[in-house]
Formats: C-alpha cells, sequence, structure tokens
C-alpha cells in the first residue's frame, strides 16, 4: 500500500534519511524503533510530506505522490492521518469543533454530518462526554485520543503515529495504547515510531530499526526482540530492555 | 556722543521740572494738604471679557482692611502716613502696591493675574478639544494601522520571496526613520513630486489628510511587526497538524494560526495604541492643531508655559493611563487563558 524507495533526506547539510526503502502493506501495523536521531521521526514525517524528500520515491496505493507535477500535497495528507507525541490539538476549539473541522473544510462535508462523524469517533475513543471541553481541559492521554479521532475523521487509508505516548505521564500511556490496538484489530494501516517495545512486541506486524538514516534491520516483531542480527540493533536492545 | 548727551541733559530736567510741578500743585487755602488717589484694574486675561461675560470685580484694600468698594475708585488719603494698597478678584492673584503720601492726585492700576489653577481650568476647554483630535488621530491610525499591519505581518509570514521582500521593505523604511521626517516627507516632500508627475504645480495635501495617512502607515508597520511576532510565536506543532489533516495553507492560517495569533496580539496592540497617541503629537509640526498644538499656541497667546505644558501633560497622562491598566489587566488575563 505503502512503497517507500531509496528515500534521502538533507537539512542543508545534515544528511538525516541516506536512502530508505521498505514497503508497507494493507492492513500491517509496522513499527519503527531506534535510538534519538536515527532519522525514523523524520522518515514518518516524509510519509505525508510534512518534510519534502530530498531525493527518492514514495508511493502511496500506486501513485507516486513524491511526483510534483501531478500531485496536490494536500489531497496525499488527507488520506494519511498523523499523530504527533505533542498532540498539537487546536487549543482555541473544542474538541468536537477540533474534530469536525477538517472533513468540512477539506471533505466539504455538512456541520450535521460532520458533527456526527465526530461524535461516532469520540465514542470510539471514549471520550463523547467531552465533546464541549477544549483541549486544555483534559489530561494528556484524553488529548492524544482526542487528536487520534481528528485524524481518524478524515477516513484516513493510513495513519502515521509520531511517538504518540512519549509527552505522557506513565499511567496515561495504556489508555492510548488501547485506542491503538483497537484500530489495528480494525484493520487500519499504520506507521509507528514508538519506544513502547511492548507494544511493537504485541501489536506490531513487522518491526524496522533504523539507525544513522537506515533501516539496519527489519522483521517480525519476535525475531527483532529475541533473535536480533545486526550489532546496532542488538546493542539498542540490549539497553533498552535493561531499563 | 551728542545724542548721548541731549538724552542726559532731557533726563535731567524731567527730575527737576516733576518734583516742581508736585509742589506747585500743593493746595495753600486752609493749609490742608491733600491725595487724591484714583485706582484702576487690569485683569491679565480677563477671562469675562474673553468668554464675552461678566469679569470678576476687584476689590480694593487698604492696610489690609476692606474698603468696600470695588474699582474703579477714587478716594483721599491722608498726610504723612504709608499705604499698602492692594486688588483682590476671585480666581486672580492679588495685586498690591506701596504708596506714600504725596499731595496731588495720582493713579494707580494694579494689574492681576489670574492665578494658575483658573488659568488652567480658562484653557481646559480649548486643551481637550485639541485632545479630542489626538484621539481621533490616533483611533483612526491604529485602526488603519491595523489592517495595513495584519495584511503585511501575514506577508512576511507566506511562502512568496516577492511578497516577504515589499512587507520587509516596508517596514525596515517606517521603523528605520523619525516619524517626523516621515511626515515631513509626505506634507512638504511629496507635493512637488506629484506637480512633477501631473505636470502642474505643487499639488498640497491638507494638513488633516497628511496626518491621517502619515500616522496610519507609520502605525501599519509597526502593528505588522507585532502580527508577525504573533504568527511566529504560535507553536509550529499547529501548522503541521492542521497541514497533515490536508488543510492548505491558506485555511490552516485562516481557521488555525490566526485565531490564536490574534489573541496574542491584543495586548502588544494596545500598546501601540498608547504610543501612537503620545507619537501623534509630532503632526503639530504641519499645524494640525491637537493637543501639543492647541498647548504651543496657548503659550503664544498667555505666556504661562508652566501651566499650559502641565494641563498638556495631565491630559495625556488621562488618556494613557487607563489604557495603560487596561492592556495589563489583558496580558493578565491572557496568561492565565492560555
Amino acid at each position: 500500500m505503502i512503497k517507500v524507495v531509496d528515500l534521502h533526506k538533507k537539512f542543508h547539510r545534515l544528511h538525516v534519511l541516506k536512502g530508505v526503502s521498505t514497503e508497507i502493506a494493507q492492513g500491517e501495523v509496522v513499527c519503527v524503533i531506534g535510538p534519538s536521531g536515527s532519522g525514523k521521526s523524520t522518515f514518518l514525517r516524509c510519509l505525508n510530506l510534512l518534510e519534502e524528500p530530498s531525493a527518492g520515491q514514495i508511493f502511496i496505493e500506486g501513485v507516486e505522490v513524491t511526483d510534483h507535477k501531478t500531485i496536490d500535497v494536500n489531497e496525499v495528507r488527507a488520506e494519511v492521518g498523523m499523530v504527533f507525541q505533542k498532540f498539537n490539538l487546536f487549543p482555541h476549539k473544542t474538541v468536537l469543533e477540533n474534530i469536525k473541522m477538517a472533513p468540512m473544510l477539506v471533505r466539504g462535508l455538512s456541520a450535521e454530518e460532520a458533527e456526527e462523524r465526530a461524535y461516532q469517533l469520540l465514542e470510539r475513543v471514549g471520550l463523547r462526554s467531552k465533546a464541549d471541553a477544549y483541549p486544555d481541559q483534559l489530561s494528556g492521554g484524553q488529548q492524544q485520543r482526542v487528536a487520534i479521532a481528528r485524524a481518524l475523521a478524515m477516513r484516513p487509508k493510513a495513519m502515521l503515529f509520531d511517538e504518540p505516548t512519549s509527552a505522557l505521564d506513565p499511567e496515561m500511556i495504556q489508555e492510548v495504547l488501547d485506542v491503538m490496538k483497537g484500530l489495528a484489530r480494525d484493520g487500519m494501516t499504520m506507521v509507528v515510531v514508538t519506544h513502547e517495545m511492548g507494544f511493537a512486541r504485541e501489536v506490531g506486524d513487522r518491526v524496522l530499526f533504523m539507525d544513522d538514516g537506515l533501516i539496519v534491520e527489519e522483521g517480525p516483531p519476535e525475531q527483532i526482540f529475541t533473535n536480533p542480527q545486526n550489532e546496532r540493533t542488538k546493542a539498542f536492545l540490549g539497553k533498552i530492555l535493561k531499563l | 556722543m551728542k545724542r548721548w548727551i541731549l538724552w542726559g541733559l532731557i533726563i535731567g530736567c524731567l527730575f527737576l521740572v516733576v518734583p516742581a510741578g508736585a509742589d506747585g500743585q500743593t493746595p495753600d487755602a486752609g493749609g490742608q494738604e491733600k491725595a487724591v488717589v484714583t485706582v484702576t484694574t487690569k485683569l491679565v486675561p480677563d477671562v469675562g471679557l474673553e468668554r464675552g461675560g461678566k469679569s470678576p470685580a476687584v476689590e480694593i484694600f487698604i492696610d489690609g482692611k476692606p474698603t468696600g468698594f470695588t474699582a474703579p475708585h477714587t478716594f483721599v488719603l491722608n498726610p504723612g502716613q504709608r499705604y499698602e494698597l492692594r486688588g483682590k478678584a476671585r480666581g486672580y492673584t492679588d495685586d498690591f502696591r506701596e504708596i506714600s503720601f504725596a499731595p496731588g492726585e495720582h493713579n494707580f492700576q494694579l494689574s492681576l493675574r489670574l492665578n494658575s489653577f483658573s488659568f488652567i481650568l480658562y484653557v481646559f476647554p480649548a486643551l481637550l478639544w485639541g485632545a479630542l483630535l489626538t484621539l481621533g488621530l490616533t483611533v483612526v491610525a491604529v485602526f488603519n494601522g491595523i489592517i495595513i499591519g495584519t495584511l503585511v505581518g501575514i506577508g512576511r509570514v507566506i511562502k512568496s520571496k516577492v511578497v516577504n521582500l515589499i512587507a520587509g521593505f516596508y517596514t525596515d523604511f517606517i521603523r528605520g526613520t523619525p516619524l517626523l521626517v516621515q511626515i515631513f516627507m509626505f506634507h512638504f516632500g511629496l507635493p512637488p513630486l506629484l506637480g512633477l508627475l501631473t505636470g502642474t504645480d505643487a499639488v498640497y495635501v491638507p494638513a488633516i489628510i497628511s496626518a491621517i495617512v502619515t500616522l496610519s502607515i507609520n502605525s501599519g508597520a509597526y502593528v505588522a511587526e507585532i502580527v508577525r511576532a504573533g504568527i511566529q510565536s504560535i507553536d509550529r506543532g499547529q501548522m503541521e497538524a492542521a497541514r497533515s489533516l490536508g488543510l492548505t495553507y491558506r485555511q490552516a492560517l485562516r481557521h488555525v494560526i490566526l485565531p490564536q495569533a490574534f489573541k496574542r496580539v491584543i495586548p502588544p496592540l494596545g500598546n501601540e495604541f498608547i504610543a501612537m497617541l503620545k507619537d501623534s503629537s509630532l503632526v503639530s509640526v504641519i499645524a494640525m492643531e491637537e493637543l501639543v498644538r492647541t498647548g504651543q499656541l496657548l503659550q503664544g497667546r498667555f505666556y504661562r508655559s508652566t501651566e499650559i505644558w502641565l494641563a498638556v501633560a495631565i491630559i495625556f497622562l488621562c488618556m494613557t493611563l487607563p489604557f495603560t491598566r487596561l492592556v495589563a489587566m489583558l496580558e493578565r488575563r491572557m496568561k492565565t487563558g492560555d
């Protein structure tokens, strides 16, 4: 469903992605792990063109989205939902308005349709009662669930998660992971940059280990976690799992 | 040289003649010498006349005791004494004069100056009219400034090199030159140029137009910086979240960034208003009769600079202080609201 071919990203002289190639199938849950600065967030942000790749190609459902001549980036982004580490809810809008806005502006839904959709999604993330609250009245975990609902309201073909639980207090991590598990069960294609090894192991279909701008190793979670082949993967997992 | 000697002779003769004349007036009959004194008074300024109303009466006191008479008044003094002649009128400072008895008829004029407090009250209405113009100019300038500044401020952040450059030039020029120079450039520098372009004589613009245009353009540049700072103060994640949902840059700006930026921009806009209220006094140089110019005109008329500038300062304070408080209140509320 998503195919990445030799993706490069440079920030001025800093070469962050040095040729990433992979393929993500429909309904697959791919977890991206790796040390900080390894380029995993940049990789994710390239997938919905929040960062413009310096070289290489990205295909979504067979269409090359890195082809500037034929592609409207806004249309691409509308099809790929994204959840951020810091939630990035719109603080001047209520929870309901946060979810309604993009479907109305981008998809042209009527206010009633958008509201109905928003309530369904709030139900799904367990926050129907918070529809009229403002983001700063919610806990971090609740905000992140609203952010997931907001992304889902666009009915995206795939969802990208950029360290969705890193900014959360420990007791709130589980409620967000539970929502993500539910999504995975329902067959959503997901790419998750995460430090939650438990989640990667339990929900992930495949784990990508990135280091220094490259996918160093990939495979089923069991294999990566119990029997890593690459030295750098071993070193990284050794440090993480010791904690 | 000759003329100085002549002047000396003339003055010397006067000294000889005057006492002789006074002596000559001394009445012989009855052996009683009399001094007849006539007191007239002058009010400065005569507020009654100025306003076309009734001037206050000046009461005459001799040696601190009221005579019960008002000026002008003629009376007889006894020989051999010194007197203190005093005029009192409501709102005026007393004027007094020591006179010693001298036979004959004498005229004295007492000149009473309006006291400081009354003078300030007297010029206050004129100053208030000036203040009204100051306030009006400021409101119009800042209102236009907000419109110009919002557009220019957005022009500084959008992804268009040409627009960025033009907006940058504008703010650089306005913020980098004195407002006084901008006023002169527009009011005096532009007309010959306009004349040249239209092939006529210099095209002069009424001062009020020059004032409004210059102040608006000036305010626009400062508001633009405020708006730019406001937009850039919004977390980058807001724009990213909006774009990741498929909103266009324009939609993201309009529905996500600007509503948040405007809230943050309100307190600094209040400060801009206060600054403009004070800076607008510079249009006094092109004869706009706002508060400062009114003060200058009154000073030229009454020569009472201390009271006038004190009053001008007080009126400015009365306009700026409530606003300063309001801005501080808004800032506090913003802090808790965010």
